[in-house]
């Protein structure tokens, strides 16, 4: 018996004998058990979409993407969690050697990868024919047993070879080209050509995929042969184990802020890890305000040589409490904090942690959409409705980014920064979509000129592009006050009890009214189109104020259980 | 600030935090208050700073009602949790400045105000560094020069004791306390100290399970139990290691 099985029998034993223990111990532990990940659905959905339409090769080509992207996304999850994971402030102070922390993540790392079976034993069973021999039902039950194997190999090469390394964000890029491949097909043929399988071939995971390929075309010999090079890189998993161990030997902690850190592992220095530190720590770097200088027991400035900040002094006391947040970074700055009142533009300073750089993000913009314009003429063909979806997503990472609303930590829960903060609502709220509303009218004009030339070159007519994209944009300022409401519900947990029972069908009601107004807006025209528009502009208009009443009257804690 | 809570019961989930507290508070008064881990400490502050809505009871701040929609109480009070809610970014002066203007206290004379509060904390020498860059310590006491610079009429504190401070900022603050207290002000704090709850405290509210135990002075309780001397604290929590909820 495991210690901590000896552990929990004698705490059972103690529940026994203490009523309250047993009742205390009930009640921390009765609440609603966490959503199961839906990662491993993923490339179910995706397998799904190909085969429901026939082309099981392709199926067969999206497991092997699938596995590829997958080793190399867990080769830099592995990477950042022996770099700067938890785990690595943890047991730095404890007496735990560098080995058992690598070989911790490890195994962790090759549990996870078993959720690759699944996909590889779905698409290997609908690329059987009827009456398959034992030969090949053997051969798609050793392509599911070897493939987490050859997944987790992957993924620790990854994490220790420098040069793969640098293609772990490549794998997202891969795991993105699945999802279009699958919903915007390209004109896939049901059987993909030799030149496509010969590129499949090239990639590790692309190995599965011709095994299952050939064992399905009675091919034995060739799916023997493609087992090949999947067992060597399997059998090379406890030299890659070792070496991940010995790669992962941590010189020192460095602690750069309250919760973040980076280790510095043997034979690297300060030096070599700008990019790194920059990336784990906002504070020092890019984001820093002008006015923020480095600190001398900061090791960058250490390792940098850089002049210690000197000690504040009155004037400049004076000068940062009188000036507020910088309101000269621009043009459309300059309209946004002209617009907002006194009090307004104090709370969104609060709510944007002083980063706002209004004008910026309008530049960010106008670099989108005019590579979306100029890349309609080269590639768009079917991707409009990426492109439709593209441009909103763009505008939303600077639309509806708050640092106000992040989380910390106290006292075991979450809650918004903004929480012990007189912050109300209303003018929360009413502050967000004024400075929305800029955001929205600065950017519109550049997106709808993207959208009708991405549109033109989709082949709709001119009008029917700039109706597209106006229409569109519209949804999106309409959305508006679902978002600000998003963004407060993010942070806290409802606490309604039974009553969100009863809620949960209007809700959902409210929810599928709100989707299907929204295509009735963009598939109408006229005056039913704009009913249409009223009902998705007036539903988010209405969960704004139903949430904000619940809010102000406690219906919801600012609190939520870390997970 | 008066402060007055009646019949404060909070769940979470069927997790009972406070069960039935009731209590009142003068203006003026420092309470400290004691109780095991997880004996609701933590969650009377925060249904006091609303960030936790009571499932029951009430909370009166000079007899007017508390609730999340009243701007006008939350800005008459700051709470300051154990890990301060800080940006990472932005230097000691500019949070400063930030929770000035949220309080509506950005008024002349403030400048030399927050400077004699960071002389006093020793923050000086990293008032222009990012906060992320500063230890422990310094970020707890850059959030509490924050609350000093807004005096609220409120004061809510989550181990004050325990976060970091050294011995300078733990001067400064109890010296402000004081004097705040002398004024007006009322000032809630948690503590696992028992020598620093008699010691700095006018009352002593002792929470068990959820349940509001103990309410009173350190010399009522004195009185009550008949200890000559040593800890009075220690010997009133003693017996509740063997009580049930």
């Amino acid at each position: 018996m495991t210690l901590e099985k000896q552990i929990l029998e004698k705490l059972r034993a103690a529940r026994l004998h203490d009523p309250a223990l047993r009742d205390e111990d009930r009640e921390r532990r009765s609440h609603l058990g966490h959503l199961p990940s839906l990662v491993p659905l993923w490339p179910l959905v995706v397998i799904a979409r190909h085969a429901g339409e026939g082309r099981i090769d392709a199926a067969l080509a999206a497991v092997g993407v699938y596995l590829t992207a997958t080793s190399l996304v867990r080769g830099g999850a592995i990477r950042q969690q022996l770099r700067s994971g938890p785990d690595v402030a943890a047991f730095a102070a404890l007496p735990a050697s560098d080995e058992w922390l690598a070989d911790r993540v490890f195994r962790a790392a090759a549990r996870e990868a078993l959720v690759v079976m699944l996909p590889i034993l779905v698409a290997g069973w609908l690329a059987l024919p009827p009456g398959s021999t034992i030969w090949q039902w053997a051969a798609w039950a050793a392509a599911g047993l070897i493939g987490p194997a050859l997944v987790a190999a992957l993924a620790t090469a990854c994490a220790v070879v420098p040069v793969l390394a640098r293609w772990s964000s490549f794998g997202f890029v891969l795991h993105v080209a699945l999802f279009v491949t699958a919903y915007f097909p390209l004109s896939l043929p049901d059987e993909l050509p030799g030149i496509a399988w010969f590129l499949i071939g090239l990639t590790p995971g692309g190995w599965i995929a011709q095994i299952l390929r050939h064992a399905g075309g009675q091919s034995d010999a060739a799916a023997l042969v493609w087992f090949a090079p999947v067992v060597a890189v399997a059998c090379a998993l406890p030299a890659l184990r070792s070496r991940l161990a010995r790669h992962h030997a941590v010189a020192e902690i460095v602690v750069l802020g309250q919760q973040t850190h980076v280790a510095r592992f043997e034979g690297e220095h300060l030096d070599d890890m700008p990019t790194l530190i920059a990336g784990a720590e906002p504070a020092a770097e890019s984001t820093a305000e002008p006015d923020a200088e480095p600190l001398a027991a900061d090791p960058k400035v250490a390792a940098e040589g850089k002049a210690p900040a000197p000690p504040v002094t009155h004037e400049h006391i004076a000068r940062i409490l009188e000036a507020g947040a910088p309101r000269d970074r621009g043009p459309i700055d300059r309209m946004v904090w002209r617009m907002l009142g006194e009090r307004e533009a104090h709370v969104i300073e609060w709510l944007m942690g002083r980063r706002a750089r209004f004008t910026g993000e309008w530049r960010a913009i106008l670099v989108a959409c005019s590579v979306v314009a100029v890349g309609s003429f080269v590639v768009l063909g079917d991707l409009i409705p990426i492109v439709a979806i593209a441009v909103p997503l763009i505008l939303g990472v600077a639309l509806f980014t708050w640092s106000g609303f992040e989380s910390r930590r106290s006292g075991g829960q979450l809650s918004p920064l903004h929480a012990p903060y007189p912050i109300s609502y209303a003018e929360a709220a009413r502050a967000m979509l004024k400075v929305n509303a800029v955001r929205l009218l600065v950017a519109g004009p550049a997106v709808l000129i993207a959208g009708t030339i991405a549109g033109r070159n989709a082949g709709l007519t001119p009008l029917e592009a700039a109706a597209l994209a106006g229409k569109l944009w519209l949804m999106l300022v309409a959305a508006q006050p679902l978002l600000v409401a998003g963004a407060f519900m993010g942070g806290a947990s409802d606490r309604l009890g039974f009553r969100s029972v009863i809620a949960t069908p209007f809700v959902i009601v409210a929810a599928i009214a709100w989707l299907t107004s929204g295509i009735a807006w963009l598939m109408a025209e006229g005056a039913e189109g704009w009913l249409a528009f009223a009902a998705f502009a007036a539903i988010p208009l209405v969960v704004l104020v139903v949430y904000g009443w619940l809010y102000n009257r406690g219906h919801v804690d600012l609190l939520r259980t870390p997970r | 600030m008066r402060v007055a809570i009646d019949g404060l019961t909070k769940r979470y989930g069927a997790y009972r935090a406070l069960q039935n507290v009731s209590m009142t508070i003068e203006s003026g008064q420092i309470v400290a208050v004691l109780g095991a881990n997880g004996a609701g400490k933590t969650t009377l502050l925060r249904c006091l700073a609303t960030i936790a809505a009571p499932n029951a009871g009430s909370i009166h701040l000079d007899g007017e009602p508390l609730s999340r929609g009243r701007l006008d109480l939350r800005q008459r009070l700051f709470f300051l949790p154990d890990s301060p809610f800080l940006f990472a970014w932005p230097t000691p002066v500019q949070h400063i400045g930030m929770v000035l203007r949220l309080y509506g206290k950005e008024r002349a004379g403030t400048a030399d105000r927050v400077f004699g509060l960071m002389e006093a904390l020793d923050l000086l020498g990293c008032g222009r560094a990012p906060i992320a860059a500063l230890s422990r310590g310094q970020s707890y006491k850059t959030a509490l020069a924050a609350l000093l610079a807004v005096e609220p009429e409120l004061v809510l504190l989550d181990e004050p004791f325990a976060s970091g401070m050294d011995p300078q900022g733990t001067l400064v603050l109890r010296e402000w306390a004081r004097r705040a207290a002398g004024n007006g002000t009322t000032l809630l704090y948690t503590t696992q100290i028992l020598e620093v709850a008699e010691a700095f405290s006018d009352k002593v509210a002792i929470l068990h399970r959820g349940g509001l135990h103990a309410f009173d002075s350190v010399a009522a309780l004195r009185e009550q139990t008949g200890a000559a001397e040593g800890s009075v604290l220690a010997g009133v929590m003693a017996p509740l290691r063997e009580t049930g909820r």
